[in-house]
């Protein structure tokens, strides 16, 4: 089902026996372990067409009912885990410290990711960076009495009633496995008139286009996005000063010029702006979300860039806002402090390309003053690894989409590096960009995977950064020889490419290498955790 | 009514309604989890409410059928 027809289905509220009837042709099909006391399967009969919408198929293995959580028979190849508990069921003291206890047995024994979803208590539990706790308190003050149904508990297996059943099921296979499995969007594409307001801005004037309620609504919400880490742009068929006119005149938006990170406005065709948008931002167009109310524009750009994720925007703003807060790729579980600079560090671009335009590199490289920190198995960088790794796309060698755990457990492992690489210069900090994930071998290191943020690519440091990372790993493993694994995916070129130049005869075997930092260019820092 | 329910049952149990009324008193013709389907979406389409013991009696085609037009009447 073409994309924009899946949203109109799943978001005009669909009964049961639709949802359950949908037949879905995600291409991406997914592994879910259910470790449970009641029953699942009401959630799993009607999530088919929510995960579809994330381009995801997922076959759910399941645990027998078990209080105890001894884990035996647990699935561990799985890509997710969902501990599914009805709390009530436990005649103990102190379950909260019972499965406390329980959910550190299962650190040792599962690395993918884990949601609990404890139904009949509250979950303010720390059980570890690879844990989301799922809530379902916030269906108590909409269903009220609808929120349990134990009349039905003696067949369904579950004291959770059917419309809580359908709700969760949205919820999990819209927001919460999408955002667990899948990387997260990376940019929001916007249309403007009659979708972040109402109203035809070169008709009617920036004065008298209209913010409604539900316009004002959505506004926030993409505000909100924004400081989540999301870059906002414009993608519109105006006049630029217009646009800037109104953005900044208009004093009831919420959403202002500097929130948008590129203003397209053309009267060609928007894959054109979407394609610059892309290239500027250097992300691919799958981490892309296009917003428009014409079903038209959203044909033609979904006809040039087939991977692109499309929003239609509709008459009702509200409407509009509901598929955007359940958008798949847009809930962010954890938030890191790239995150808040991300969009501040991608406009520093442009300052960065007019220096690169006007001085030599090395000139270009100093005039930046750049800074980088090699920082070796620190823990608290735990969870922001874990996130690069599995956003990285186009500079990456392996595809490995570490989990949390899996971070956490490389970094305790005495044979092994996880060296970060965090980058600032004088024009903005980048965070963490880079790592490069190396374990012992003999005299050797064999690089199991090294990523970089493109949003460090191309300032001239490229090569500094991952050698850098790998001398780092290398001199703290105390090996000589250098052993480069390489998986070739289907949109790592510039990984490929920069491991051919520079490690091509590393590919095969272990081969001795050294690597010198060039001395005075940029500040280098390694530190040990 | 009674064709109403039977199109039902056939659409939430994938039973072809001729095949449904030829087992009409025909026990566990589905599993536990089609049955507790049926149940929902019997009760949402008649907007009614089956009470613990009834679930219990709704085990063949008939008996759904009989205990719905009684429900309804």
């Amino acid at each position: 089902m073409f994309n924009i027809n899946l949203q109109n289905f799943i978001f005009n509220s669909p009964d049961r026996l639709s949802l359950m009837d949908y037949v879905p042709n995600a291409s991406r099909s997914i592994r879910i372990s259910i470790y449970r006391n009641h029953s699942f399967e009401l959630i799993e009969h009607t999530i088919a067409p929510y995960l579809d919408f994330a381009g995801l198929k997922a076959e759910f293995i399941y645990s027998d009912y078990d209080d105890s959580l001894s884990f035996f028979n647990l699935d561990v190849t799985t890509d997710l885990l969902i501990i599914w508990l009805d709390t009530q069921r436990y005649q103990i003291d102190h379950v909260e410290d019972f499965i406390k206890d329980r959910m550190k047995a299962l650190e040792s024994i599962y690395k993918k990711p884990v949601i609990t979803a404890f139904l009949g208590i509250e979950q303010n539990v720390d059980y570890g960076l690879n844990v989301i706790n799922y809530s379902f308190d916030k269906y108590r003050l909409i269903l009220e009495e609808d929120f349990y149904d134990l009349r039905l508990e003696v067949l369904s297996g579950t004291k959770m009633s059917p419309k809580l059943c359908m709700s969760v099921s949205k919820d999990l296979g819209l927001n919460y496995i999408p955002a667990l499995v899948a990387p997260n969007l990376k940019a929001i594409v916007l249309d403007l008139d009659n979708t972040l307001y109402q109203g035809v801005l070169g008709e009617d004037g920036f004065q008298n286009v209209q913010l409604t309620d539900g316009h004002t609504a959505l506004q926030r919400k993409v505000k909100e996005l924004k400081k989540q880490g999301y870059f906002l742009c414009i993608a519109s068929k105006n006049d630029k000063e217009d646009v800037q006119e109104m953005l900044s005149k208009r004093e009831d938006f919420s959403l202002k010029a500097e929130d948008f990170t590129q203003i397209m406005c053309s009267w060609d065709e928007k894959a054109n702006s979407i394609f610059k948008i892309a290239e500027f931002l250097n992300i691919g167009t799958d981490s892309i979300l296009f917003v428009d109310d014409n079903p038209g524009e959203l044909i033609s750009v979904n006809n040039q860039i087939p991977n692109i994720k499309l929003l239609l925007a509709l008459p009702e703003a509200e409407k509009t806002l509901e598929v955007l807060e359940n958008y798949p790729g847009l809930l962010k579980l954890r938030f890191e402090f790239e995150d808040s600079i991300r969009s501040a560090d991608t406009s520093a671009n442009e300052q960065r390309m007019q220096l690169k335009s006007s001085l030599n590199e090395r000139d270009y490289i100093h005039s930046l003053k750049i800074n980088l920190i090699f920082r070796i198995n620190n823990v608290h960088q735990i969870t922001r690894i874990s996130e690069l790794s599995n956003k990285t796309n186009q500079f990456i060698f392996n595809y490995k989409r570490f989990s949390v755990a899996e971070i956490k457990q490389l970094i305790e492992q005495p044979e092994t590096a996880v060296v970060t690489v965090e980058l600032s210069d004088r024009l903005s900090n980048s965070g963490i960009v880079g790592t490069c994930v190396a374990r012992r071998c003999g005299d050797a290191i064999e690089i199991q995977d090294c990523f970089v943020s493109c949003r460090a690519l191309g300032r001239g440091i490229d090569e500094l950064i991952v050698k850098g990372a790998i001398k780092v790993a290398k001199d703290h493993l105390s090996a000589d020889k250098v052993h480069v694994m390489f998986q070739k995916g289907t949109r790592n070129v510039p990984a490929e490419t920069f491991v051919k130049k520079h490690f091509g005869a590393y590919q095969e075997c272990a081969v001795e290498w050294d690597y010198q930092f060039p001395e005075g260019l940029v500040s280098i820092q390694i530190k040990r955790s | 009514m009674r064709e109403n329910i039977l199109n039902i049952i056939a659409k939430v149990t994938k039973i072809d309604v001729n095949e449904l009324k030829n087992k009409m008193d025909e026990e566990k013709i589905w599993d536990s989890l089609v049955h507790i389907e049926l149940i929902i979406s019997l009760e949402k389409e008649f907007s009614i409410t089956f009470d613990i013991e009834e679930l219990f009696e709704l085990t063949t085609v008939s008996k759904i059928i009989g205990m719905i037009e009684r429900k309804i009447a």
